[in-house]
């Protein structure tokens, strides 16, 4: 690490620590940002409890380096096995299912694995989980997001990516053309669940401190805004998307405490117009009528009945 | 040997058979269409075949192997693959993307491979660019590999789809309704097409309304209504079928003829 | 399993949990442990009967849009609220506060609709879920900034008189709720089979092309339908926050998600099956607590909706369907 301990050292001579810290934390997001986007995105299966995998990554890192002699990359290596091996125990039996009841099922999930943790003795219960030395940094965190954007660049103009893209666009088409939907589903799902723990790991060597609620359902809803406000399908959103909902609250937090308080009330409203007006994300391309006229014209279609050879409905079948 | 067997298939749903007790087979390198008014239960019967519904009775052998029972995907590996009467591109991708998609069983990088693009992934991936652009020249739609999807004209998305197909390398090719929506000059093309296949040593199995063009490709018909085989025959036996003019030609018979 | 199989799969576990608290009350040498778990069981009935209003919404409006209204706990939530505020700020009466608690709810619902749901009638599938979980979220935090993240005291305005019947206590507020959740369960069985809309709901839900050729009004149809679900969530929302005296802007999630797990228990897009499956839940849960212990009673209802997922996607009511292509 010796050549990361001296780019951080440089950069801590350049920037103040909160700067420094507000990086790291983008850093930890654009990950779970990017590896979200894989699942919901690319593969548009819409995933509730990416925070779940998250704190199974983070609480097996920091139960290693609390109670064990194991050094900070045995603990990630870890936590991302961890968050590997229940990607797959998760997704195996929920993605045989339609898109609709994943949603519920990895919501579910996500919540029996805070239950879990606010009741287990290891992972210190609602007292949370102590004494984690300090191993992140953030040249450290540059390393992971560079890594992880390389692999999932790599991976979606691939066979595997291509056959994700099918399922998003037609399960059914994409089953006639011979992709085994559950598998790549699972793929998709577990690849997903590994980048999540590797962020955990990140997070715990940077917070020292765990606690269950740092992973509720609001998290993993923090984290579907990211990848909706930055483009599904859009890496490069991905990752503007979670820089910006990361400095955002931070940035509001002196000019307009009230705002930043309640900023959930904005991210419910986001998904709700982004959806709408700009499907293809915020950031995305932007149609050329104005929103109003969007949105009206959108009236006049739910009234009509399908026409024309594939309607807008795919995926509804 | 048949390539495809049919026997004694039914598809019941709730009350409804919507496929009761069907019959048929079809020969190497053969056209066969299968005909019938709406809702005699047709696109059921590919919906069968292609693992997307399983049967409720019946046994399917393709290659002299049962295939009844078996996934989509298995089913598209084995060489049987299918279009759909309402268009289902993937249309948020590219036509040339389509296509490569339609070879996913014939490729064979794993996750690993896909990640880490090594010489021998890169090559399967340009072979399957070459080969998705040669499939696009053969249904008429060269060059257009950058173009999305659901950007493309109707009769170029039914094409495409028919390109995708064959991309899957089947020995059996399934058309449903390629001539809807078609104008005539297109059909023509079409026909043209489906022609061009047999030189390919490919078997057709079609589903089409449009009677000049099955009359016109045909070398068997298959009549199905209500779900029963009614009728089976060169096309002049079925012209002349006494129960296909009741339940199906008649009004257009007396009124052409 | 068969028709009765929800039955008897009751019965084994209360036998079960009725063994494991004898086995313990004769540690501690009182006995009675049979009478435990019938006290129990009513509990049950009561938080199961709330449990099958909610689903009831959740099916109705999947049965016609395909879609999981996840805002459904917030307005189940809204409802409430409302109902509260009527009773303690407006003073109302009893019912009138009911009734016009379940009007507004009503009227967040079919907005909620309008809102978020209809201009993506045409979209992906996917496109519909995230604006149902988004409007889920601002609702749920809408209520946090109005009414504040404490818990609200909502003491019942009629006298609570508790009583024994054969050895079993309960009281008159279990017993109204009671009462309330069968009223509304017959009154949407004939909404459902004998009028006008609910021969158009039905129609829309089997068709939705073919019902507007037929003259049927798709949109109207639509609203109407999260407008009767939405009363009927406001119906349970007062009745629980009055059961546990207790009203949050939060109060809506653990309720939603389990409606909703009720709703896919009984079958989801079956009527009947969602009272089923809330009645169900609510037993299977109280018994859970009974044998583990209360900080497990919500992943009790995960778990069984993954298992019910898994093994019997349609429900305990549902009929198995190939999807159609």
């Amino acid at each position: 690490m010796g050549m990361l301990d001296a780019a951080d050292a440089a950069i801590r001579s350049l920037i103040n620590p909160y700067y420094y810290g507000i990086l790291v934390t983008i850093g930890i997001n654009i990950v779970l940002a990017l590896s979200l986007n894989l699942v919901t995105g690319f593969t548009g299966q819409l995933h509730l409890g990416h925070a779940a995998f998250m704190a199974i990554g983070a609480y097996t890192a920091g139960v290693l380096a609390t109670r064990t002699e194991a050094g900070f990359w045995v603990a990630v290596a870890s936590a991302a096995a961890a968050a590997t091996l229940f990607g797959i125990i998760v997704g195996l039996p929920t993605l045989r299912l339609r898109g609709d009841y994943l949603a519920i099922a990895t919501l579910g999930f996500g919540e029996i694995v805070r239950i879990a943790l606010l009741n287990l003795d290891i992972t210190g219960g609602p007292f949370g989980l102590r004494g984690i030395p300090r191993e992140t940094n953030l040249p450290l965190v540059i390393l992971v997001v560079a890594v992880t954007y390389l692999v999932l660049a790599s991976l979606v103009h691939s066979r595997i990516g291509r056959a994700l893209i099918a399922i998003r666009e037609d399960e059914v088409a994409a089953a006639a053309m011979g992709i085994e939907t559950t598998r790549m589903k699972v793929t998709a799902f577990t690849v997903a669940a590994a980048f999540a723990g590797i962020a955990g790991a990140l997070f715990a060597f940077w917070f020292r401190y765990l606690n269950p609620s740092s992973f509720g359902f609001a998290v993993s809803i923090e984290m579907l805004a990211m990848v909706v406000l930055g483009g599904l399908g859009n890496l490069l959103g991905a990752v503007l998307g979670a820089a910006i909902m990361t400095m955002l609250p931070e940035a509001l937090r002196t000019a307009a405490p009230a705002v930043a308080e309640h900023r959930m009330v904005l991210y419910g409203a986001l998904l709700v117009v982004v959806m709408i007006l700009r499907p293809n994300g915020l950031l995305g391309t932007s149609s050329e009528h104005g929103w109003l006229e969007v949105w009206l014209r959108r009236y006049r279609a739910a009234g009509r009945p399908a026409n024309g050879p594939r309607g807008e409905r795919h995926g509804a079948a | 040997m048949a390539l495809l067997e049919v026997r004694g298939l039914t598809m019941q749903f709730g009350g409804l058979r919507a496929v009761d007790d069907v019959d048929f087979h079809l020969d190497e390198g053969e056209i066969v269409s299968l005909i019938g008014p709406n809702g005699a239960g047709k696109t059921t019967v590919f919906n069968v075949l292609t693992g997307m519904y399983r049967a409720t009775a019946g046994t399917v052998t393709f290659c002299g192997r049962p295939i009844d029972g078996l996934r989509a995907h298995e089913i598209t590996a084995l060489g049987l693959a299918r279009t759909f009467q309402n268009i289902r591109l993937f249309g948020e991708m590219t036509v040339g993307d389509n296509v490569v998609v339609g070879a996913h069983t014939r490729l064979k990088s794993g996750l690993l491979a896909s990640i880490l693009k090594g010489p021998a992934t890169r090559r399967e991936e340009r072979a399957a660019r070459e080969r998705a652009a040669e499939l696009l020249e053969f249904v008429g739609l060269k060059g257009m590999e950058r173009a999305r999807a659901r950007n493309l004209p109707y009769g170029a998305q039914r094409r495409l789809e028919i390109a995708r197909a064959l991309a899957a390398e089947p020995k059996l090719l399934l058309l449903d309704e390629p001539a809807a929506g078609m104008n005539a000059s297109e059909t023509e093309e079409l026909l043209a097409l489906i022609r061009r296949l047999k030189e390919r040593n490919i078997t057709v199995l079609l589903i089409e309304h449009d009677m000049r063009l099955v009359m016109g490709i045909s070398e068997r018909i298959v009549v199905l209504d209500h779900g029963r085989k009614i009728a089976e025959g060169t096309p002049d036996e079925v012209r002349r079928h006494e129960a296909v003019i009741a339940a199906y030609l008649g009004a257009s018979a007396r009124a052409g003829h | 399993m068969g028709r009765a199989a929800p039955l008897s799969f009751v019965c084994a576990v209360a036998h079960l949990a009725g063994a494991y608290f004898s086995s313990r009350n004769r540690l501690r040498g009182q006995g009675g442990g049979g009478r435990l778990i019938w006290q129990q069981l009513i509990n049950g009935l009561v938080t199961g009967s709330t449990y099958a209003l909610i689903a009831l919404g959740y099916t109705m409006v999947y049965g016609v849009l395909q879609l999981i209204n996840f805002a459904h706990g917030e307005i189940y939530m809204a409802g409430a609220f409302a109902g509260l505020l009527l009773v303690t700020a407006a003073e109302l009466p009893f019912l009138a506060a009911l009734v016009l608690a379940m009007v507004i709810a009503a009227c967040v619902g079919v907005v909620v609709e309008f809102v978020a749901y209809r201009p993506l009638r045409r979209s992906s599938r996917l496109a519909v879920l995230i604006s149902a979980i988004g409007m889920s979220i601002f609702l749920q935090n809408l209520g946090l900034w109005i009414f504040g993240p404490s818990t609200r005291s909502f003491l019942p305005p009629f006298p609570v008189v508790s009583f024994e019947i054969g050895g079993l206590r309960t009281n008159t507020l279990h017993l109204l709720t009671l009462a309330v959740a069968l009223a509304m369960m017959v009154g949407l069985q004939f909404l459902v089979a004998r009028t006008k809309m609910g021969k158009a709901m039905r129609a829309v839900a089997q068709d939705r092309e073919a019902a507007a050729l037929m003259g049927i009004s798709v949109n109207r149809t639509i609203a109407f339908t999260f407008a009767i679900g939405s009363a009927l969530a406001a119906a349970a929302g007062v009745m629980v926050g009055m059961l546990f005296n207790a009203v949050t802007p939060t109060m809506g999630i653990m309720p939603g998600l389990k409606g909703f797990v009720a709703a896919v228990l009984g079958g989801i897009g079956h009527i009947p099956g969602a009272m089923l499956g809330g009645l169900v839940l609510g037993m299977i849960e109280v018994l859970g607590v009974a044998l583990l212990s209360s900080q497990w009673r919500d992943a009790i209802a995960f778990a069984i909706l993954i298992l019910v997922l898994l093994y019997r996607p349609s429900g305990l009511l549902g009929k198995p369907a190939p999807e159609k292509v």
